[in-house]
């Protein structure tokens, strides 16, 4: 493809371009901070992407919401957008819930037990502790 | 002005308290130069630069980099190649949902079609989901509980001299508003719970909102106040018994239609609350193990105990 065509292509595709560059920006954060509540954070960023991309593939242009409004009239595809993806997000968002929930409690044991949250610091003082 | 003291030990939290180790990455990260007061970064004994890391730390950074733009510049290809947003021959438009659509409503029963996928066709896999919710407040509990072992006498005394100062000084203001919101937020987590297969919404978010509601309530009340009838017990009865009703009605559901038996769960009107067959009281046990375990993440984090 040509340049031109695949720019058309990624503002046609605005909301996975989006996200792909959220997930980017969360995959940098977790790799450049030292910090570790920042990278608990960064994670969360990536989680938003990838629930954003799964969302993004379940809309149809001029659908309506899954959600039967008239129950006698028998529902078609053609009236409802696709109600699988924003089933599958459900479960990440619960297990990013769970993460994050889990990652923090681990940050706040390593805090109270070396004082930062500065990995290079944490793992100085570790390994002093260690000898 | 000066800060509040909440937010300037927040602030150290955040930041790591370390000030005398600059991040030594922040400045090959931006390019430009940040505000005049975090530009002068300490060149000073840091413990990486000590052990004569600077062109490593540099060589690290940039492959860093480097590997963040290849995986952008792949990423963005591959949506290059995507099929068009929106349209309606879409890959994941397949059988799979149109079966859902069409059908989800007779077999099923809720109106709300998202429920009716993840609470009955993909209902086990939710059920996995709740135990991940499970899991994860049980590693939180045995990793942030405050017993004889993880904390010093001093914590201790410092936990229950900040409780009682809570106890005397309470904020007028949170107390009142809440006192007059507390009952519509309940209200309102309740409807959404129990209207989880008519419109937006389920066990997941509404026990969100019942969960931010008991945060609130233990803000504004104190701990001792929720701890009143949300103790221990509670708490573990709810916890549990929410996931074994779960697993029985999934069981339940399972064990009928892989082995072709009628189902004595009526389904009743499409659209009226009382519908739906198992749907409701999984979205009620759902919310509850979501509101308990919503409170339970803060508590622990802030007390390390219910």
């Amino acid at each position: 493809m040509e340049l031109n065509e695949i720019l058309r292509h990624l503002a046609e595709n605005r909301f996975e371009t989006a996200s792909v560059l959220l997930f980017v920006v969360g995959l940098a954060g977790m790799l450049f901070n030292r910090n570790l509540f920042k990278k608990v954070v960064s994670m969360g960023f990536m989680d938003s992407a990838i629930f954003l991309f799964l969302t993004s593939a379940g809309y149809v242009e001029g659908r309506i919401a899954p959600i039967i409004a008239d129950p006698s009239v028998p529902a078609t595809v053609e009236v409802y957008s696709n109600p699988l993806p924003a089933g599958l997000v459900l479960t990440g968002i619960v297990v990013s819930v769970s993460f994050t929930a889990f990652g923090l409690a681990l940050t706040q044991r390593l805090y109270k037990k070396y004082h930062s949250l500065n990995i290079d610091e944490i793992m100085m003082q570790a390994r002093k502790s260690e000898d | 002005m000066k800060k509040p003291l909440w937010y300037e030990k927040l602030e150290r939290w955040v930041e790591g308290d370390s000030p005398a180790l600059p991040e030594p990455l922040a400045h090959v990260e931006n390019p430009e130069p940040v505000k005049e007061e975090e530009a002068p970064v300490q060149h000073g004994p840091s413990l990486l630069r000590s052990a004569g890391g600077t062109a490593m730390n540099r060589l690290t950074t940039a492959f860093g980099i480097l590997c963040c733009a290849i995986f952008a510049l792949l990423m963005l290809t591959t949506v290059a190649y995507l099929p068009r947003f929106g349209d309606a021959d879409n890959a994941p438009e397949n059988e799979t949902s149109r079966r859902y659509i069409e059908q989800g409503l007779e077999e099923v029963g809720a109106t709300n079609l998202v429920t009716n996928i993840i609470l009955v066709y993909r209902g086990f896999d939710t059920y996995g989901e709740s135990c991940v919710l499970f899991l994860g407040a049980t590693a939180v509990i045995m990793l942030l509980e405050a017993d004889r072992k993880n904390t010093s006498q001093k914590d201790r005394l410092a936990l229950r001299r900040s409780d009682a100062l809570d106890e005397e000084e309470r904020n007028q203001i949170l107390g009142h508003i809440t006192t007059v919101l507390m009952p519509v937020i309940f209200l309102y987590g309740l409807y959404i719970l129990c209207n989880g297969h008519l419109s937006p919404g389920g066990g997941f978010a509404g026990g969100s909102i019942l969960g931010g509601a008991l945060i609130l309530c233990e803000n504004a009340f104190g701990a001792r106040r929720v701890q009143s009838f949300f103790n221990h017990k509670v708490y573990h009865i709810i916890k549990v018994g929410a996931l074994i009703l779960y697993a029985v009605l999934i069981c339940y559901t399972i064990y009928v239609g892989a082995n072709g038996l009628p189902n004595l769960i009526p389904l009743g009107t499409p659209g009226s609350i009382l519908s739906a067959g198992i749907i409701l009281p999984i979205n009620v046990a759902v919310g509850l193990e979501v509101a308990c375990t919503m409170y339970a993440f803060y508590t622990y984090f802030g007390r390390g105990d219910l």
